[in-house]
């Protein structure tokens, strides 16, 4: 019975690093009084909610065998729209909404160029990113925007049934994503066509068109991070979001989704996000010294990848072929 | 079987990671008293001096007080303000904080004023949140100071190029009061390059700025990292001696350059005192007093003064960096 | 007759050719910045668009390699910090000479690399995590080392080798130069350079025709490790320091040469002319963009813009192919 469960939850997530969550969690709750404590939870929850709601999106990229570097530049472009907006006067509902728009072109504008240009989406998404806070300094001139209406600070700092608005939003999206994949048959395509495009191309899938909706997706889920982190420190700075792109790629990779496409589960990403959520607390809360970090993320995310594929080839016996693993494989 | 395979090598890490962090907060579990500093670029030499000086303070304070630093390595605005909130949770006595963007900082400051840490701002202040004090030189002040040296070093008249890079508020301001400094003369800022912020990036945008401008008599390298770039850069158009240039902060390539007459000077902050009096002040806010009321100055000068080759000698050794106690 | 329309034919061969395309467009890019500035062509200034260009284009020339085996390598911006610091901290606790320092150095970096390619090649695992992994690792490898701090104090003859010229050349673009000459020739002539292009192109069948492809990969990823460790000596040398925050960003930078300079993500292609051509047009279009006084704002718009064009026109190239 028991393995049964085991095998079942296996399904859905990664158990080895669970494990190491539950692990890391009760060791530091125990070891530490300011660990376990209904204000720190929220820290947790806070202190990695951007990354969070874009790794949903991340992950659907990467399970369709993509990858998208923009992310980060969309979210600061996009507290800075809304912020600009608003100033404008333009009302809360429709400077989010225009927003949001502008965000989704914006990975509308990718998925085109991966498409026509048969390019990388690496180096395609590289050059927006670029592009994308660049345009974020000519339009701020590296100034704050500030002085934000007070009813904007609900979506970053407001609370729904004493839960932080960003993190129900979080969960709903998760829910959401979840049983689109599992559950509907336009979105599950997303597994075979990461896994093998050629062949879903044959079976008559529009892997263009369904490339266009996974950077949609990923591009306006970043413009909502955006969004709340603008509301969420009532002003924007076009310094937001630096690196988050790689922040975000670890957690989906160290919730065991593959680069090569097809794998990949939005509850894997969840426990990702919610592990480097719980390290990035424990490392300040035991006092880790800071110059440490950065060493502890780049072991941490080897380490995982490394495990995960000892354990799939003692388990299978096969190794991936070379075109799956290395960066042509598309 | 490959549960258990993968079970047991978790729990091994599992207590790795254990190990690991008993190893570092030994000390964290029965020290009395934590203050943190949060900086908005770690690795800077600047922000060492800065918490050296609070660590000599925090010694002196007693042998229970622990302090520990914090913050991101690229800058990022939002990154610094979770580096407040997770110390908050942490439920240390006090925060010291450098604010790399005042507005985004604010509410996070606020935060943690309202669970009772004094927080203390120094070097970049966050004037509008409600930061028990601020120690350090107003960037605009600094700026200006810088301008004023320059017009006497020029004489009254001369063209000056700027070497920065686009974000960061405390340079706009310095660059600001720079220019204010430089009013009633005729001397005049006549570029601006870009510098990415990065040492390595400086010589070739200088170069080509004093290219474009061959009537520039010197070079105002707006923060720590372009001044050894200036030095270059003069010497490939061939102008050495001719240019003056003025660096900030007493980075070591810095302090090297002026101590070899290659940099007339730098605007010398006192960035070991900010941390020193912070620590000070945010340690004084918890303590017990025969009266009500707030008892630290609304903010603190901790001046400003140009550097030249005569008294650089004491900043050629930076204190050195021990990350916690 | 034929003999015109054979030399239309080659003409129109060459003007397809990524390089010629590429040093057309960058003559043309030269003429226009000189014609709006008069600051543009003159000595110092090519001089310093030269130097630099220096640890861009050395540190292209691994990315490109790597490209060519169907890879790519994050890690050489924070592999330059790292061997940096280590070569110049040992020289600066006068440890070692400087000869070995360096050499220890340039171990350092090879080393680097070369953990790279094994987990890679040994774990098959994609090349962008083990090298985003490694990114993170080098970087606070670095920085726990210096805590921030500048290491100073360097030998006099260490500093010669950025700072010495020939004939009015400073010594690393010379260096560059030559690096470019001869790894153009090996990569084309030298077997054991060459297989990059069959294993990039189709790795499983390069197998079956007997190529280590593990070995391949080890050593290219290596390889790339050494260009940045050669960029960090020199760019040690040239600033007079080693420093943890070095080399940020320059992985972008090159990967967006590379491309330019005909290099494609799907490996078994790439050129060391085009990668040579494709980091002097970024370097001239930002020399001019500081020349002509345009606003620092502008500078990253044009840079992705430049790279996205480049991808655009490199499709068109194969297509024609």
């Amino acid at each position: 019975m028991v393995t049964k469960m085991v095998r079942k939850l296996s399904e859905h997530t990664n158990l080895g690093l669970l494990a190491v969550t539950v692990g890391l969690f009760t060791v530091m709750s125990i070891g530490y009084s300011h660990f376990f404590t209904l204000y720190n939870m929220e820290v947790i929850a806070m202190g990695f909610i951007q990354e969070a709601i874009m790794a949903l999106g991340m992950t659907i990229v990467i399970i369709s065998g993509g990858i998208d570097l923009s992310i980060g530049s969309v979210l600061v472009l996009s507290s800075i729209l809304v912020g600009l907006f608003l100033k404008a006067d333009l009302g809360v509902a429709l400077s989010i909404f225009l927003t949001l728009c502008i965000s989704g072109s914006i990975g509308f504008a990718n998925a085109v160029m991966i498409n026509r240009l048969r390019a990388h989406p690496f180096i395609v998404t590289l050059g927006t990113m670029t592009a994308v806070r660049g345009f974020a300094l000519v339009i701020t001139e590296g100034h704050p925007v500030t002085g934000f209406p007070k009813s904007f600070s609900y979506f970053g700092q407001g609370y729904l049934l004493n839960i932080p608005f960003p993190v129900v939003l979080f969960i709903i999206l998760a829910i959401v994503f979840h049983i689109l994949l599992r559950h509907t048959k336009y979105f599950s395509q997303v597994y075979f066509i990461g896994s093998n495009p050629g062949a879903a191309r044959l079976c008559g899938m529009n892997v263009e068109r369904f490339r266009w909706m996974t950077y949609i997706i990923s591009a306006t889920l970043a413009g909502t991070a955006g969004i709340i982190t603008a509301s969420q420190y009532i002003s924007a700075n076009a310094s937001f979001g630096i690196d988050a792109e790689l922040r975000v790629i670890t957690a989906v990779i160290i919730g065991g989704a593959s680069l090569s496409g097809g794998i990949g589960s939005i509850g894997r990403t969840v426990l990702g996000v919610i592990f480097l959520a719980i390290v990035a607390n424990a490392m300040v809360q035991a006092g880790v010294p800071t110059y440490w970090e950065k060493v502890a993320y780049g072991s941490m995310l080897v380490i995982s990848v490394v495990l995960e594929q000892y354990f799939r080839f003692r388990r299978t016996g096969i190794k991936d072929n070379w075109r799956d693993f290395m960066l042509g494989g598309n | 079987m490959k549960g258990r395979a993968k079970s047991k090598l978790f729990s091994l890490v599992v207590s790795l990671v254990f190990t690991f962090m008993t190893l570092f907060s030994a000390a964290s579990v029965y020290a009395e008293q934590t203050y943190g500093m949060v900086v908005f670029l770690k690795g800077s030499e600047f922000f060492n001096w800065s918490y050296g000086g609070m660590q000599d303070a925090a010694k002196l304070l007693g042998a229970d007080i622990k302090t520990e630093l914090r913050g991101p390595a690229t800058w990022d605005a939002s990154q610094e303000a979770r580096a407040i909130e997770q110390l908050i949770a942490k439920g240390v006595d006090g925060i010291i904080v450098t604010a790399g963007d005042a507005t985004t900082l604010n509410p996070a400051i606020d935060k943690a004023v309202a669970k009772g840490i004094p927080v203390i701002t120094f070097d970049s202040d966050a004037p509008d949140s409600k930061r028990l004090s601020f120690a350090g030189t107003n960037n605009y002040e600094a700026g200006k100071v810088a301008g004023k040296a320059m017009v006497e070093w020029l004489n009254g008249e001369g063209e000056v190029g700027v070497s920065t890079f686009p974000g960061p508020n405390h340079l706009v301001e310095r660059i600001r009061g720079f220019k204010d400094g430089l009013e009633g003369s005729n001397v005049k800022v006549v570029a601006e390059c870009n510098d990415e912020g990065k040492v390595a990036a400086a010589e070739a945008a200088i170069t080509a700025m004093l290219q474009a401008h061959p009537e520039i008599d010197a070079v105002f390298a707006a923060h720590g990292n372009p001044g050894p770039g200036a030095v270059a850069a003069v010497k490939n158009v061939g102008k050495e001696g001719e240019i003056e240039i003025m660096g900030f902060d007493f980075g070591m390539p810095v302090v090297e350059a002026i101590d070899k007459g290659q940099i007339r000077g730098t605007v010398g902050q006192n960035p070991y005192l900010m941390g020193y009096i912070s620590m000070m002040m945010a340690w004084g806010a918890n303590q017990e007093t025969r009266v009500d009321g707030p008892h630290a100055p609304p903010s603190v000068n901790t001046g400003v003064r140009i550097l030249t080759k005569d008294d650089i000698g004491v900043y050629k050794s930076p204190p050195a960096f021990v990350s916690g106690k | 007759m034929t003999d015109t329309k054979r030399s239309s034919q080659l003409v129109s061969a060459a003007l397809q050719a990524r390089e010629v395309q590429l040093l057309l467009l960058t003559l043309v890019v030269v003429l226009i910045i000189s014609n709006l500035t008069p600051n543009f062509l003159t000595e110092s200034n090519l001089k310093s668009v030269a130097m630099g260009m220096t640890y861009d284009l050395i540190v292209a020339l691994g990315m490109t390699y790597v490209l060519i085996l169907g890879g790519l390598d994050l890690s050489v911006g924070s592999n330059i910090a790292l061997t940096g610091i280590i070569t110049t901290l040992l020289m600066q606790k006068g440890v070692v000479s400087v000869p070995v320092a360096i050499g220890i150095g340039l171990s350092v970096s090879f080393i680097i690399g070369a953990i790279n390619g094994v987990v890679i090649a040994k774990f098959r695992i994609n090349p962008f995590i083990v090298t985003l992994g490694m990114m993170s690792l080098a970087r606070g490898g670095a920085m726990v080392l210096t805590s921030g701090y500048f290491v100073t104090g360097l030998p006099e003859s260490f500093l010669m080798i950025g700072r010495g010229e020939i004939m009015g050349i400073p010594f690393p673009v010379i260096a560059a130069l030559l690096i470019v000459i001869v790894f153009d020739f090996l990569l084309k002539n030298w077997v054991h350079l060459n297989r990059a292009f069959p294993v990039g192109a189709d790795p499983d069948n390069a197998a079956l025709l007997g190529i280590n492809v593990n070995k391949t990969v080890v050593l290219g990823f290596a390889l790339c490790g050494l260009f940045a460790g050669i960029a960090a000596i020199f760019m040690c040398s040239r600033l007079a320091m080693g420093y943890a925050q070095f080399g940020l960003e320059i992985e972008l930078r090159a990967l967006g040469a590379a491309v330019i300079g005909g290099a494609t993500f799907s490996g078994g292609r790439g050129s060391i002319w085009g990668t040579f051509l494709g980091v002097l047009l970024l370097a001239i279009i930002n020399n001019g963009f500081v020349l002509m006084d345009a606003s620092i704002y502008w500078q990253k718009v044009v840079n992705g813009t430049i790279l996205i064009i480049a991808i655009a026109t490199a499709v068109r190239h194969s297509r024609i192919k």
